[in-house]
């Protein structure tokens, strides 16, 4: 039995009102198996049941949800983590999402279009032969890879969310990594670390003394974990936010950094700058952990092999993925070979030029990565830097000397900062600062990132990778751009002619929104669709499923965020026709091809439950070491705890590395460790790239590269005057992407009308102010929003709140400005989600004038009582109805 | 037993889960919000405000102050609003109220909300009404303090959500807040979470100057360095 919290309070005070109160005070510390009547004074015959809300958000957080009538009444935390300062773990939308699951917009019959391609409502085998039928004639004609697959994200369901995974891979369709998709993938961490990324789970930044966090809005798109941030704080740690705009994250710092958008970079070359110049930083660390020694060769900027040098030997044994490079010992002034087996204290030099003799013959001038890192920082000192960031030198270096010296010190890289074309470069800059300083491996020290839901934390493949699987991939950039000449993905040949998307809504959510739905209504592309709500997407399918909600049936969840394992849990039946797809993808499958029914044994829609619970077992069973001592009767009860392999409760990344001196990357599963070792071959963290596209872009180590200058202006130069803004859709505390746009509660919020934030000046500039209705723009699109001056506003941003259904906004879409850029660098390797083209949302210029049209009527019966006219689409506002206005 | 909650402001987050889960758990109808969280000094969200030469964005949640010198309560023409003499709670009795207003315009805080006629209903699946909240009326003896679907006409507002503390359970957006900025308990009781929460603390109530004696213990959040402002049209850089 858990200790009594404060949640309990009455029980430490039973009073005169509270006769019953010792009976119930144990609330939030009942097994939350054992469901709880709802009060002992109203002997409800229903039960408080544990689920997880997880939508497309690293949240997981376990609710209870009260049920009557075959519906969710209540919902509230379930505040049942073994780690009390997780409790309670839930937000604003997840607690209200009862509005939307019985709303006016729920899927509830399976739709096609008929001869008119009109959406009409049928019955489940039509809608399934349809879609069976349509999907086997574009393999049959286009072959399976052209029919893309958008899964949203693993972490946020293993079974239901796996099952789409495994149709893909047993007909060979192409999955379309989210994790790119989004944005979502910070290239800096396969560059440097060589995996998918690391992080530390939130309730390590309590343990932090200094987090710096740049461009991440904790306080809003973290809601359940910014409180550790506050911990830390009453722990004696100080948090430095830096930021453009100020935001509810500045608001809860220490220190806010007003710097210039997409600068973070330059300000943490100047910080690395100051740091060694001032022999602040942790020489053991570059040295055992770092390609800080390796050589390279001054003339061709790659590094200089042990096999290429005379009287030197490559280490023996080494796998195709690893190579053998090379290092003056200081002790003997020699090159010597370093392993990439393994990561021993060394005596190797990180400075100095070398005259080296190759077995060529020739001999060549080399340097260590380090001495050269040196050199390139010669040109980022704080004073040059400061006019770049805006922000003064001083500052720059009161900073860097803080993170110096303040140990641990964590950095926080977020979405903001890292969704530009170079936010590559900018990570590997602030991933160099985690180093020099030697918080890399140490709780509460080093660098995370936490955008998106990716983390597979077990293996899968006993589910996702059924016997005879055919992989492909393609990240969505190649359809829009088409083929590049450094593409490594694999692009159908024809070309891309279907989209099955569950739980998305490309054409509101993806980048030139405009370009898919024009693709969609020609007919080049056919959507098929999984969903709750009627999302736009789910009224333009060819089919359209109606799907549970993580209130309707058996899921497996994990997050980066936290170390637990929960399960979604059925609570109530889904309404009407709606089934698990754990069905619909096995019926789907049997009836394009029946020779499948080996692969998936076929059930009737009410064993679906049964059939979850077996692939949950699967699931554990072979799991592998970080999951497999939990079981599915646990899990019913509340969340199960991942293993890892460092000593403490809290798991630390590269805990191994440092201590147990392995050398990097860590697995990015479901990838082997051997397919992405090879983008760290020295088995180190590496600064230094010499791949022939970084040497030719000059991006061999971290640098700093203005915004705007290699996409837009290169696209067209006039748009440097056109569109003098920089265009960032944030994330809204009332959404999770474009999910909870149609909560009611979440309209009143937001008086039920789409916003753009601008600078009082810059407003003033164009002759705008609060209240008007104005358009953002650009040369590819335009959004509609009510203006409002706000002067925490960059004065070169505008900012939209993304996640808007266009229904709300005069069929507007902000994703119509936004163009999927490609980064070559990006294109170096190709592995779904861990190295790949990557979305750079914030790479957007934009202008902003006075509407021609005005606020849609949405817009302007705000406040008032619908009773007229039903919205056909996003028809939650609609809540109102038989009010007296 | 005097029930009171404090609000720590340097541990509010400003995300409005409060306000959520209190208008869900109490079946709050249209337009009608018993807690709302503003930002000092604009009428709008995510906005930041000047204040003396900063900015800053206040976070501050506001719902009844349940005052022990309650002027709703002076001015209620049929003691519809009653102090609860067990716990010092400020509650309204929708059987007793007419309806009249007065208390909305003597209290100092705004925060009584009022149904104009019929409360709207929420459209559901189908055609159907949308339930949701508590589903059951609640009594505080003879008073009726809650009721999911609302008489025409009443005024309404925070009851630290009777019918849960009657059971011993926090008020929602207590137990809900995922920053722990709410605790709640018994002003009287030494060992009551609250009176741990607020030792060697300075609290401060809203409206001092009003002599409500409010329950609603406030406490003042940090303040912010900002050495970097941009300057007042100092700036002409490009994003």
């Amino acid at each position: 039995m858990r200790e009594m919290t404060r949640r309990d309070f009455v029980a430490a005070s039973a009073g005169a009102t509270c006769a019953i109160g010792a009976a119930l005070a144990l609330d939030a510390s009942i097994g939350s198996a054992e469901a709880e009547a709802l009060t002992g004074s109203a002997p409800f015959d229903e039960k408080w049941i544990r689920t997880t809300c997880s939508p497309n958000c690293t949240g997981a957080c376990g609710m209870m949800a009260y049920a009557k009538d075959g519906r969710v009444h209540m919902i509230r935390q379930a505040a049942d983590y073994p780690y009390e300062h997780y409790n309670p773990r839930g937000c604003l939308k997840g607690l209200s999402i009862n509005t939307m699951l019985s709303g006016p917009d729920r899927l509830t019959v399976p739709l096609i279009k008929d001869e008119d391609g009109k959406q009409v409502e049928t019955d489940w085998d039509t809608a399934l032969d349809t879609a069976a039928n349509r999907l086997k004639e574009i393999m049959d004609e286009y072959g399976p890879e052209s029919i893309g697959v958008i899964y949203q994200v693993q972490g946020t369901g293993h079974i239901q969310k796996g099952a789409l995974v495994r149709i893909a891979n047993t007909f060979g369709w192409s999955v379309i990594g989210g994790y790119e998709l989004n944005g979502d993938l910070p290239m800096f961490w396969p560059e440097t670390f060589g995996c998918q990324s690391e992080e530390l789970e939130s309730y390590c930044w309590e343990d932090s003394k200094l987090t710096l966090i740049f461009g991440s809005n904790i306080m809003v798109t973290r809601m359940p974990d910014a409180h550790f941030l506050t911990y830390s704080q009453e722990n004696g740690g100080r948090v430095i936010y830096f930021d453009p705009n100020y935001s509810a994250s500045a608001e809860r710092a220490d220190e806010w950094v007003r710097i210039a958008p997409d600068s973070d970079g330059a300000f943490a070359l100047g910080m690395a700058k100051t740091i060694i110049d001032e022999g602040l930083f942790d020489e053991h660390f570059m040295r055992t952990y770092t390609d800080s020694p390796l050589l390279i060769n001054t003339q061709t900027g790659k590094r200089i092999l042990a096999d290429e040098v005379v009287g030197v030997q490559a280490v023996a044994d080494i796998p195709d993925y690893r190579s053998s490079f090379v290092a003056i010992s200081q002790t003997s002034g020699a090159p010597v070979a370093t392993t990439p087996l393994e990561l021993p204290d060394n005596d190797y030099a990180l400075t100095g030029t070398y005259e080296i003799a190759l077995t060529d013959g020739s001999t060549v001038e080399a340097k260590p990565a380090f001495q050269l890192l040196a050199e390139q920082l010669e040109q980022y000192s704080p004073d040059a830097v400061a006019d770049i960031c805006n922000v003064d030198a001083d500052t720059i270096r009161r900073i860097a000397r803080d993170a110096a010296q303040t140990k641990p010190m964590h950095i926080i890289f977020g979405g903001g900062t890292q969704q530009w074309y170079h936010g590559d470069l900018k990570g590997r800059a602030c991933a160099l600062v985690a180093c020099l300083t030697g918080n890399v491996g140490q709780l509460g020290g080093g660098i995370s990132t936490y955008v998106g839901q990716y983390k597979t934390r077990f293996n899968t493949a006993s589910w996702m990778a059924p016997e005879g699987s055919i992989k492909n991939s393609c990240p969505f950039h190649y359809w829009v751009n088409g083929p590049t000449p450094l593409m490594k993905a694999k692009y159908p040949k024809d070309g891309f002619k279907a989209i099955v998307v569950g739980w998305g809504n490309p054409l509101e959510q993806h980048n030139v929104a405009n370009w898919l739905r024009e693709h969609v209504d020609s007919g080049d592309i056919e959507l098929f669709c999984l969903d709750f709500q009627q999302t736009l997407t789910a009224t333009a399918a060819t089919v359209t499923f109606p799907c549970a909600s993580w209130y309707e049936k058996t899921e497996l969840t994990t997050t980066p965020l936290h170390p637990y394992v929960q399960l979604q849990q059925r609570i109530v039946d889904p309404p009407g026709q709606a089934r698990e797809e754990i069905w619909i993808f096995t019926e789907l499958a049997n009836r394009i091809d029946p020779s499948k029914e080996t692969l998936w044994p076929r059930f009737a829609p009410e064993d679906s439950e049964k059939r979850a619970d077996e692939v949950l077992a699967l699931l554990l069973e072979k799991g592998g070491p970080t999951i497999d001592h939990l079981t599915p009767e646990e899990l019913r009860h509340g969340p199960g705890k991942l293993a890892h392999a460092n000593p403490g409760e809290k798991r630390i990344p590269f805990w191994e590395q440092i201590n147990e001196r392995i050398p990097f990357p860590t697995v990015s599963r479901p990838n082997p460790l051997d397919a992405t070792s090879k983008f760290v071959r020295s088995g180190r963290i590496e600064f230094y790239r010499d791949e022939d596209i970084f040497l030719e872009l000059g991006e061999q180590l971290p640098c700093y590269k203005p915004p705007f200058e290699d996409t837009e202006y290169k696209d067209d130069p006039d748009a440097r005057v056109l569109y003098p803004l920089g265009y960032t859709t944030r994330n809204s505390a009332f959404r999770v992407h474009a999910t909870y746009v149609n909560n009611p509660f979440m309209l009143e919020l937001q008086d039920n009308t789409p916003k753009v934030w601008l600078n009082p000046e810059t407003a003033a500039e164009r002759g705008l102010k609060t209240g008007d209705w104005v358009e953002v723009y650009n040369s590819r699109g335009m959004v509609e929003g009510q203006l409002i001056e706000d002067p925490g506003v960059y004065p070169t941003q505008c900012i939209f709140d993304q996640g808007w259904w266009s229904a709300y906004d005069n069929k507007t879409s902000y994703n119509s400005l936004i163009w999927p850029w490609i980064n070559p660098t990006n294109e170096v390797y190709y592995i779904a989600s861990v190295w790949s083209p990557n979305m750079a949302w914030n790479e957007t210029a934009c202008n902003v004038r006075l509407s021609n049209g005005g606020a849609p009527q949405i817009v302007r019966d705000t406040g008032k009582s619908i009773l007229d006219g039903p919205i056909p689409q996003g028809s939650g506002i609609e809540y109102a109805k038989g009010a007296e206005s | 037993m005097r029930f009171a909650m404090a609000i720590d402001l340097d541990r509010c987050i400003g995300c409005r889960t409060c306000a959520v889960i209190c208008k869900d758990f109490n079946a709050q109808p249209q337009g009608i919000w018993w807690n709302r969280v503003f930002t000092s000094g604009t009428p709008e969200y995510d906005v930041a405000v000047k204040v003396d030469d900063q900015l800053r964005m206040e976070f501050v949640p506001i719902s009844c102050q349940h005052c022990t010198n309650a002027p709703c309560q002076t001015v209620c023409p049929t003691q519809a609003t009653y102090t609860d003499p067990d716990t010092g709670t400020v509650l309204v009795d929708y059987d007793r109220c007419i309806g009249c207003r007065m208390c909305a315009s003597a209290c100092p805080y705004g925060v009584r909300q009022f149904n104009w006629g019929a409360p709207a209903k929420m459209a559901g699946l189908g055609g159907t009404e949308l339930e949701y909240g508590y589903p059951e009326p609640y009594h505080d003896g003879e008073h009726l303090v809650y009721a999911p679907h609302r008489p025409e006409g009443v005024m309404e507002k925070c009851t630290f959500c009777a019918q849960y503390t009657s059971q011993g359970k926090e008020p929602v957006c207590c137990r809900s807040c995922p920053g722990n900025a709410r605790i709640f308990g018994d002003m009287d009781d030494p060992s009551s979470p609250i009176r741990a929460y607020l030792k060697d603390k300075e609290p401060f109530f809203l409206g001092e100057e009003y002599h409500t004696e409010p329950n609603i213990y406030y406490l003042a959040a940090h303040k912010v360095t900002q050495v970097n402002q941009v300057p007042a049209s100092a700036d002409g850089k490009e994003a």
